[in-house]
């Protein structure tokens, strides 16, 4: 006998369901056959094909209606089953919501991570010309000496533009003043012209390709422009300012307003004056200065990779044969996340934060999650008979999985709304906490929503998958014929799941503790100088002038110690030159500290051996100097006293040293300290003002400084900071990690222990009866109570032992970004496992309690 | 009341008709024949469930055979609602044409 066509067929088969629909497959098929005896096979197959093919609109209409119409039936369920147990959709609703709400704020929070310096045109065509000093060419800083540009635009015809800009006062504030109006700014640079042509600063007012052209010419920010203009129309206008901190007042007419630089730039400035106005010679190769460089260049990432290959020669070329530094390109776009150099221009990000805070996103929503898959299977025992109705009413596994799936899917939409909610409310907070400018204009983002509703249904996903097939697979038999038994399959791997969950949490509370010590080892470590009570003003010309008379006024008032003035205070930059000590051939390099007799002193200096210098340096005699520790360790010196009366070459001038002196760090604790040499000079190459302050009555003290200050330097305002605060401020981004840290670990805990309430809850209600009869046999409560906690207590130490190597390893890692840093000690294990444990106990206890108190007499009337 | 479909109408009579023999192809082939037109298979089937659903049909299964890939037959029968739509339609009809024959007559005749 002739068959139909097996593909057609096929077809059929796959679009009907049910024993109507085979009807109709028969019907079709007997026809083929009459048809096939009269009409024959060819003929009767393309029939065949084309009933079918006019069939499927009829068909598919027919399958869309019986979803809507099972569509509303499931919907009615969820909502019926969420309205029915409040406590258990709360905990599922509120612990997806907040783990879906830390991934958004994550999310936001690595997305403008990645976004630095991306809004410019030319991002990805443009580089940094960076600067190695040391032996293997790797970039060891930002900054660089004023030459190499403009010769690198003269020797590469692929380097199609280049940009110089010079930052003043690293550490030390600028005067700038408009009539009455005088303050000290942290962002004034110089820049060449170029800077609108390479980068997308886009100017409010003023023609960007002249702005900068003229000697004397500055453009402000808008942001600058109504501090100091309010409602007058800057341009034009001439604003006094004192760049180079000499005391010469220089004269900058305005010629333009730049709109205010984005937070996500590597580099914001406020006062752009033109590169022109400069005294220095901007041709040099030699010496650092706080200037920058960058290259626009032709092509694409292998232009730069060859141009690399050429700066050595260039630098032969250009300058000297034997440099004492070398330079290469590094990609603007890998500035925020991947430059460790010294010097730059604002502390950068870090990518290992990026990583550990998408960890985190990811730990908390898959806590979250558990909850999700614990909670939905482990009251699948009351929906046992639902699952068994439908099966009889023919409901194939299938559909049901279909069914849960989608259940789980629309709680977790409802959950990424609340989470939305909770972004929104919390996002000030939240941008207190990280110091983003995220705004809720970048929630409006069709990315942002795109974003969340994926979220939303991964998780829906991952967590609704499991408890569907395991609800969908119930024998009706076993579910309608009476209650399910208490020991359903399932548990282990719930089990499994808490276990993992609180591992996860234990590994994150054994983080947080690490990093608060760390911290709180970085806010106490002794950096070998005293900078608690240290005030330090930048001195200006005038100051330097009066100093003396200044001294004497302010060591009047007996809440002042000691004053000294020097060319560096530590956390603010240092100055180095090449040594050649006695006995040893090797040039050793130097921080250099200009400083007066008050010096060690007043900084808490301990002298280790020989006396403080007295002279100032000069160079007919031999110059008097003081040396760290260290130093005398490289030089090669076996004690500080061998190292004294040893002599010393200095670039030509001779000098010797008169004592020594312990290390002090004058940078973060990321770094190894340096050596230091002192020497004595006049105040006239001083920058700094150092004033040590009793701790008692500091703030009259430092009314008293300020009465002072009007008195004797009435042309500028005072300007002053604190020694232990810089410090910390070189620490920001570790203290920022550390309170991101903690609230995010407590988040996860919180979740954690939401779902372990609800299992709780859980646990206490299946075994009512149990108790129940317990009770009557004479259990008293703490024994109902042990019974209860027992297995959570299990669980929680299975969760310690797999956590703590994993958070050992890891947090070893993170230590070796420091060099000075803690140890991961017993107590840390210890405290982390005991933390999680009480935590736990004091969640099950709450329902246990409960359980244990109750009146047998109601829970054997439970069923 | 509710409206039937001149399909409906037509696949209700065709059940009536053929008694005990009301199954797809036979319902299927009387309105072939009624009407000269050869629909698809389908465009009668679906009608026909959807009568089912409105409770104006009743089935019930017949046994499978090889001619019919071992699929079942599915009979038709009229339920009392169906019966009762049917008449209804009618007497509507016959209101509705009434004395409008009249009226057709003579505007042939002008």
């Amino acid at each position: 006998m002739s068959k139909p066509p097996k593909l057609a067929k096929f077809l059929l088969k796959i679009l009907s369901s049910n024993e109507k629909d085979y009807a109709f497959l028969g019907d079709i098929q007997e026809l083929f056959h009459d048809r096939a005896e009269y009409q024959g096979l060819w003929r009767s197959k393309r029939w065949y094909w084309w009933e079918i093919i006019k069939s499927i609109p009829k068909f598919f209409k027919e399958s869309i209606r019986w979803r809507l119409t099972m569509f509303e039936n499931y919907l009615k369920i969820t909502l019926r089953n969420i309205k029915g147990h409040k406590g258990y959709s709360f905990i599922n609703l509120a612990g997806l919501a907040v783990g879906i709400a830390c991934t958004i704020f994550i999310i936001l929070w690595v997305q403008d991570e990645l976004s630095f310096d991306r809004f410019h045109g030319n991002a990805g065509s443009i580089y940094r010309v960076v600067f190695s000093t040391s032996d293997d060419g790797s970039p060891t800083n930002a900054n660089g000496s004023f030459g190499v540009g403009p010769a690198l635009k003269r020797d590469f015809p692929e380097v199609k533009e280049i940009v110089r800009i010079r930052k003043m006062g690293q550490g030390v504030k600028r005067y700038i003043g408009y009539k009455d109006k005088k303050y000290y700014e942290t962002r004034f640079f110089f820049s060449e012209p170029t800077i609108f042509s390479v980068f997308d600063f886009p100017l409010d007012k003023g023609d960007p390709t002249v702005a900068l052209d003229e000697p004397n010419s500055i453009v402000l920010t808008e942001e600058m422009a109504k501090k100091y203009f309010g409602n007058e129309d800057p341009m034009g206008k001439t604003i006094e300012a004192d760049p180079y901190n000499d005391g010469e007042i220089m004269l900058f007419r305005i010629t333009g307003i730049a709109k205010n630089v984005p937070s996500n730039s590597h580099f914001r400035f406020d006062f752009l004056a033109s590169y022109r106005s400069m005294k220095e010679d901007t041709d040099e190769f030699s010496g650092f200065y706080q200037h920058f460089t960058y290259a626009l260049l032709q092509g694409d990432k292998t232009s730069a990779e060859s141009l690399n290959g050429k700066l050595m020669d260039f630098l032969h070329r250009n300058w000297r044969e034997n440099p004492w530094y070398t330079i290469s390109l590094q990609p603007l776009l890998d500035i925020r996340l991947h430059s460790r150099l010294k010097s730059e221009i604002e502390p950068t990000g870090n990518i290992l934060y990026v990583y550990i805070f998408m960890a985190i996103a990811v730990f908390v929503l898959i806590i979250a999650c558990i909850n999700f898959m614990n909670l939905t299977s482990a009251r699948a025992i009351k929906r046992a008979k639902e699952v068994g109705i439908r099966k009889v009413v023919g409901a194939r596994k299938n559909q049901l999985v279909r069914q849960f799936l989608g259940e789980s899917l629309l709680l977790s939409l409802f959950s990424a709304s609340a989470a939305v909610l909770i972004v929104i409310i919390a996002l000030p907070m939240f941008n207190k906490l990280t110091d983003k400018g995220i705004t809720f204009v970048s929630l409006t983002n069709p990315s942002f929503f795109f974003n969340t509703v994926a979220i939303a249904l991964v998780v829906g996903f991952i967590a609704g998958i499991y408890p569907a097939f395991f609800l969908s697979a119930f024998k009706p038999i076993h579910t309608l014929k009476s209650r399910m038994g208490y020991s359903f399959s399932g548990a282990a791997l719930r089990k499994g799941l808490v276990i993992f969950q609180f591992a996860l949490s234990i590994g994150i509370i054994f983080a947080t503790l690490i990093v608060h010590k760390q911290m709180n080892y970085i806010r106490s470590r002794d950096l070998g100088y005293d900078r608690e009570q240290i005030m330090v003003i930048p001195l200006s010309k005038d100051l330097r002038q009066i100093y003396e008379g200044f001294r004497n006024e302010l060591l009047k008032d007996p809440g002042i110690e000691n004053t000294t003035t020097s060319s560096l205070v530590p956390t603010r930059g240092s100055a180095h030159l090449s040594f050649r000590f006695e006995g040893n051939e090797e040039l050793l390099s130097q921080a250099i500290y200009l400083v007066d007799k008050e010096f060690i002193q007043t900084y808490g200096l301990k002298l280790l051996a020989g006396k403080n210098i007295q002279l100032p340096a000069s160079q007919d005699q031999n110059m008097e100097f003081l040396v760290s520790e260290l130093t005398t360790q490289e030089a090669g010196y076996s004690s500080p006293q061998e190292a004294i009366g040893k002599s010393l070459d200095l670039e030509g001038d001779k000098g010797h040293i008169v004592g020594v002196v312990n290390d002090i760090n004058i940078y973060s604790l990321h770094r190894q300290p340096y050596s230091i040499s002192y020497m004595i000079t006049s105040i006239n190459n001083h920058n700094y003002l150092s004033v040590r302050i009793l701790p008692q009555n500091i703030s009259r003290t430092i009314e008293y400084i300020q009465e002072t200050w009007k008195k004797m330097v009435p042309y500028y305002p005072l300007d002053y900071f604190f020694l232990d605060e810089s410090f910390e401020q070189m620490h920001v981004a570790d203290k920022k990690m550390s309170e991101i840290f903690t609230v995010f670990s407590i988040l996860a805990i919180f979740v954690a222990c939401m779902g372990l309430f609800g299992l709780a809850a859980f646990t206490a209600d299946q075994k009512t009866k149990e108790i129940g009869v317990r009770k009557i046999l004479g259990a008293s409560a703490s024994n109902i109570y042990v019974l209860l906690s027992r297995e959570f207590l299990k669980w929680v130490t299975l969760a310690n032992i797999i956590a703590w190597p994993v958070a050992y390893y890891a947090m070893h890692k993170w230590l070796q970004n420091f060099v000075f840093r803690v140890n991961i000690g017993g107590e840390i294990f210890i405290l982390s496992g005991v933390v999680a444990l009480v935590i736990s106990m004091l969640t099950v206890s709450f329902q246990s309690i409960k359980a244990a108190v109750a009146n047998p007499i109601d829970s054997l009337r439970y069923e | 009341m509710e409206l039937l479909t001149k399909l409906e109408e037509l696949v209700l009579i065709a059940v009536l008709r053929l008694k005990d023999k009301a199954y797809g192809i036979s319902v299927y082939k009387h309105i072939v024949d009624l009407t000269g037109n050869e629909v698809s298979v389908s465009s009668v089937y679906f009608p026909l469930e959807r009568l089912v659903r409105k409770g104006y049909l009743q089935t019930s299964m017949g046994e499978p055979t090889s001619r019919r890939g071992g699929m079942s037959k599915r009979f038709y029968k009229l339920t009392k609602s169906g019966i009762e739509a049917l008449q209804e339609n009618r007497s509507l009809h016959e209101t509705a044409w009434n004395g409008v024959s009249d009226i057709l007559k003579s505007s042939e005749e002008v």
